[in-house]
This record gives C-alpha cells, sequence and structure tokens, in this order.
C-alpha cells in the first residue's frame, strides 16, 4: 500500500524522524512518501499544533477528511483520542501514531507477511533496528532501560559506554521497548566499540528461536558480512555465500548451511540488523557474484579435502 | 574443472607491497615458508625493511598427503611479469589490502582488474589488514563500492598473524566456490 503523507511542519531533526518514521512502515507493507504539503489531495498530514498555519491546515484537512497528526511540544506521548504527538516522542512512538492515523495496525496481516514482525512496543529490538536498517540510515541510539547503543551504519561499527554494557545490550536485544532515535553529534563516540557485523549476527543466533521466521523472500544481500575477526563463525559465513549465489529460501538456504531452518533465520535478522539485506526493490544495481570459471574450479573430491582441511564444514562450538 | 592428479592445488595470496601477504602465508603454513625476501631498494614502510622479489612459496598438507601450494605475488610492478605465471592454474585468490592505506580504493580496483585480466573468473576473498590503525574505519564505502560494480565478494578485516582469522579467509574463498 502507497500512502501520500504532506508535512507542514519546521525543523530539520523533526523532517530526519519523520523520514524514518515513514521507512518504517514497510515493515506494514506501507510504502510512505513525505512531501511538503500544498493543499492537495493526500492520505494524511503532520502539522504543527502550536502554530497558527498548523492550526488552519487542520481545519482544511477537517474539511477535506484528511485525518491529521498535530506535533506538540507539551509532552513525548501519543494521544490518540486528540492524535497528537510528542515532538521528541521515541522513533517507534511516532510509527505507531502513523499507522493509528492510518487505520493501518488494526488490518489483520496477511498469511504471507505474518512472520514478519511490526514495529510495534512489541517488537523485539532487533527486528526493529533490522527494519529501520533496510533502507540507508543516519547514525542511530537505541535505548532500553538505561542500556543504550550507538548504532553506526556508515563505519560499520557498534558502540557502548563498555564492554559490560555490550554485553548486556545483547542479551537484551530479543526483547521489546527498545527506543530508536538518531544520533547527535558524538554519541557515545568514547565508549567501546566493535564490528556491526558480527555483534548483531551474533544477538541474531543468540534470540534467533524467540524471533519470527526471516522474510527472505523479497530480500537480498547487498554485501558480504564482515566476518574476518570472528573465525567461529563459520555458519554465517556460509548463509552469506548462499545469499550471494541468489538463494531466496529459507528452508533451502538452512538445508544446504546444514543448520534448523531458526538458526538461519536468527542469522539472517543479524545480517539485516547490520543493514546488509535489502528490500529487493530498492533500486540498486543488481549484485551478482563472481563467477569462477569451470577450469578453475577444484574437482569436488579436492574440494572436500581443502574444506576439511580449513574447516568449512565444521560445526560452530 | 581442475584434475588433483595431473596438476598442483595451487592458492595464490596476491597484494601491493606491504599489505601483509608473506605474513598471511605464514601464518597458513605448516613450515617456515620459502621466501625471496630482499632489502628494500625504496625507503622502508614503517618495520618493513624487506620485501619479496620474486614470490613467495609455500605448503599446507591436507588430509591425504596432498599438497596444497601457496604462492604469493610479488607486489612490486616491476615482477609484473611474474604474475601471469604464479596465478597459472590457481583455484582462488586472497587479495590482502593494507586498509590504512589512502590508495584503497584503487588499490583494490587495481588488483582486480589485474587478476581479472591475466586469470579470468579466478574467485577473489579481500582481506584487509592493520584496520586496528585507523581511527575511524570506514571499510563500508569499499564494500558498497563493489556492490555498485554488481560486485558480491567477501571484504574481511583480518589479522594477518593469526592463524584462524587467516584460516577463516581461505574458507571464505571455498564458500564462495561451493
Amino acid at each position: 500500500m502507497n500512502v501520500d503523507i504532506r508535512v507542514a511542519v519546521a525543523g530539520d531533526e523533526l523532517q530526519k524522524r519523520l523520514r524514518l518514521a515513514a521507512g518504517l512502515l514497510q515493515a506494514h507493507k506501507i510504502e510512505g512518501s513525505l512531501r511538503p504539503w500544498d493543499g492537495t489531495r493526500c492520505d494524511c498530514a503532520i502539522v504543527a499544533a502550536d502554530d497558527l498555519y498548523g492550526e488552519r491546515i487542520q481545519d482544511y484537512a477537517r474539511r477535506k477528511q484528511i485525518p491529521v497528526l498535530a506535533i506538540t511540544r507539551a509532552n513525548d506521548r501519543f494521544d490518540p483520542d486528540t492524535a497528537t504527538i510528542g515532538e521528541h516522542a521515541p522513533l517507534n512512538v511516532y510509527v505507531r501514531a502513523l499507522l493509528n492515523l492510518l487505520k493501518a495496525e488494526a488490518e489483520p496481516a496477511e498469511p504471507a507477511q505474518a512472520t514478519a514482525a511490526s514495529v510495534t512496543s512489541r517488537t523485539p529490538g532487533i527486528i526493529v533496528l533490522a527494519q529501520a536498517l533496510s533502507r540507508p540510515s543516519s547514525d542511530l541510539v537505541m535505548a532500553l532501560d538505561g542500556v543504550e547503543l550507538g548504532i553506526c551504519p556508515s563505519t560499520g561499527t557498534i558502540r557502548a559506554a563498555s564492554s559490560e554494557v555490550m554485553l548486556q545490550a545483547r542479551q537484551l536485544l530479543g526483547q521489546p521497548g527498545w527506543q530508536l532515535r538518531e544520533a547527535s553529534g558524538g554519541a557515545l563516540a568514547n565508549g567501546h566499540s566493535e564490528s556491526l557485523d558480527i555483534f548483531m549476527i551474533r544477538a541474531g543466533i543468540h534470540h534467533g528461536e524467540a524471533l519470527p521466521m526471516f522474510p527472505l523472500e523479497g530480500s537480498r544481500m547487498k554485501c558480504w558480512p564482515d566476518l574476518g575477526a570472528a573465525p567461529d563463525l563459520i555458519e554465517p559465513l556460509r548463509v552469506a555465500s548462499l545469499l550471494a549465489k541468489g538463494h531466496r529460501d529459507l528452508q533451502k538456504v538452512a538445508g544446504l548451511t546444514g543448520i534448523e531452518p531458526v538458526q538461519a533465520s536468527g542469522i539472517l535478522w543479524g545480517f539485516q540488523a547490520a543493514g546488509l539485506i535489502v528490500p529487493d526493490q530498492q533500486k540498486m544495481p543488481s549484485p551478482h557474484p563472481k563467477t569462477a570459471s569451470n577450469d578453475r574450479l577444484p574437482a569436488a573430491g579436492l574440494f572436500q579435502k581443502l574444506a576439511a582441511r580449513f574447516g568449512l564444514f565444521q560445526k560452530a562450538s | 574443472m581442475q584434475d588433483i592428479n595431473s596438476s598442483a592445488v595451487k592458492l595464490v595470496i596476491a597484494g601491493p607491497v606491504g599489505a601483509g601477504k608473506t605474513t598471511t602465508i605464514r601464518t597458513l603454513s605448516d613450515s617456515e615458508p620459502v621466501s625471496t625476501e630482499m632489502p628494500m631498494s625504496e625507503p622502508a614502510m614503517g618495520d618493513k625493511t624487506t620485501t619479496t622479489v620474486a614470490f613467495d612459496f609455500s605448503t599446507v598438507m591436507l588430509d591425504d598427503g596432498q599438497p596444497l601450494f601457496i604462492y604469493g605475488l610479488p607486489g612490486q610492478e616491476r615482477f609484473e611479469h611474474m604474475w601471469s605465471i604464479v596465478l597459472e592454474g590457481a583455484f582462488g585468490v586472497l587479495l590482502v589490502l593494507d586498509a590504512s592505506d589512502e590508495r584503497l580504493q584503487e588499490e583494490c580496483e587495481g588488483w582486480l582488474a589485474a587478476i581479472e585480466k591475466i586469470a579470468p573468473g579466478t574467485p577473489v576473498v579481500i582481506g584487509l589488514t592493520k584496520t586496528d590503525l585507523l581511527a575511524k574505519p570506514d571499510l563500508r564505502s569499499l564494500r558498497a563500492n563493489l556492490a555498485e560494480q554488481g560486485l558480491v565478494l567477501p571484504v574481511f578485516s583480518f589479522d594477518a598473524r593469526d592463524k584462524a582469522q587467516a584460516n577463516h579467509m581461505v574458507r571464505a574463498l571455498l564458500a564462495s566456490i561451493d
């Protein structure tokens, strides 16, 4: 479903937050396009509750039966009765407000997408991030109960105040309630830093059984995870090689890797939470693995010997 | 397909001078590599005072005693005439690049183009060394650039001195072939 959202609010930070929230509607199969208010027909409007221009748009929209979300500085909550939201409300609250406005949340999920989680207060943190990073994103901060992570997709790193906090965060990423916001300059700049790819893949493996099955159809791997510093992550390496060859069937990927589908699914959630998997409809050149010419490939028996020597098929301990 | 009875099993480690090719070969090998290291004719690069003038060579024994031959390409351009000889018959290439090199992107593109020209279709895995020297690693731009060209290659940061990490590079190469 495509929705046309018109915006009549000022401020770069707020505009960014609205763009991010609109992007997260994709988890509900909603393609939200954000454009400035121009008085023409649209699916909903977002206005400032505290200025005259916003009030005039609200009056006009009411007459035209256009739903309006009004942004107020009064609090950081969403009030569905008055359709107002606090300017500094967390990103997931913005998503909930937009869904409420579009009456989309009440619609039952189609069977095909029933496994894909929605960005709601019940969504595990790793999926909230996976959905945010399924499209280009600026640096983010995600937080739960005082545990804070800095997510830097641009550099492929993740930051926390200390390695202990990082470990604690990994344990908590399967839980709901994480709040996501754009990072302001220097957020967690002096803390502990790790590879975003490795952290999220480990988190995906850890929480795999508690997560919905990853909707691999309609997605593709835009680049390999950087697993160089994690030689214990052998199955993710094999899953990545299958995705690079164009496999899109979760059961088949799991079967070829020799792991349970739920494990493969956890690995894939990890890939997406690291920003490595994108929706297939995103306009990018269609990646193709560098194809090996047949006369260079080692014979099957030799391949097995090489794989055995270097531990390609060994199970992670 | 390569006939294991008639031809050697060969893996090539490529990359520019000082990236860590010789160290990678030493780490992967069962025994000390045969090395043709000579004092550098150009100014020393940090602690590096020697360079490979022909090629490094070493072996790894597979389970049934069959040797895997590992060759290192000389990184200096004046030894380019060696490249086609060394790459002949290789089942794959580990391209080792220095992540702290300002010309990383150009080096990567240049080496990939050279390998493809000399030995078309040879599978390649890229290993980035010295990432610990970067104040703000920006390795994603390299991956993004390859992706824009439609190349989905493993690009791993690794420590060439670490046997498990060096082995993991070979695993990635094998996984991309499998």
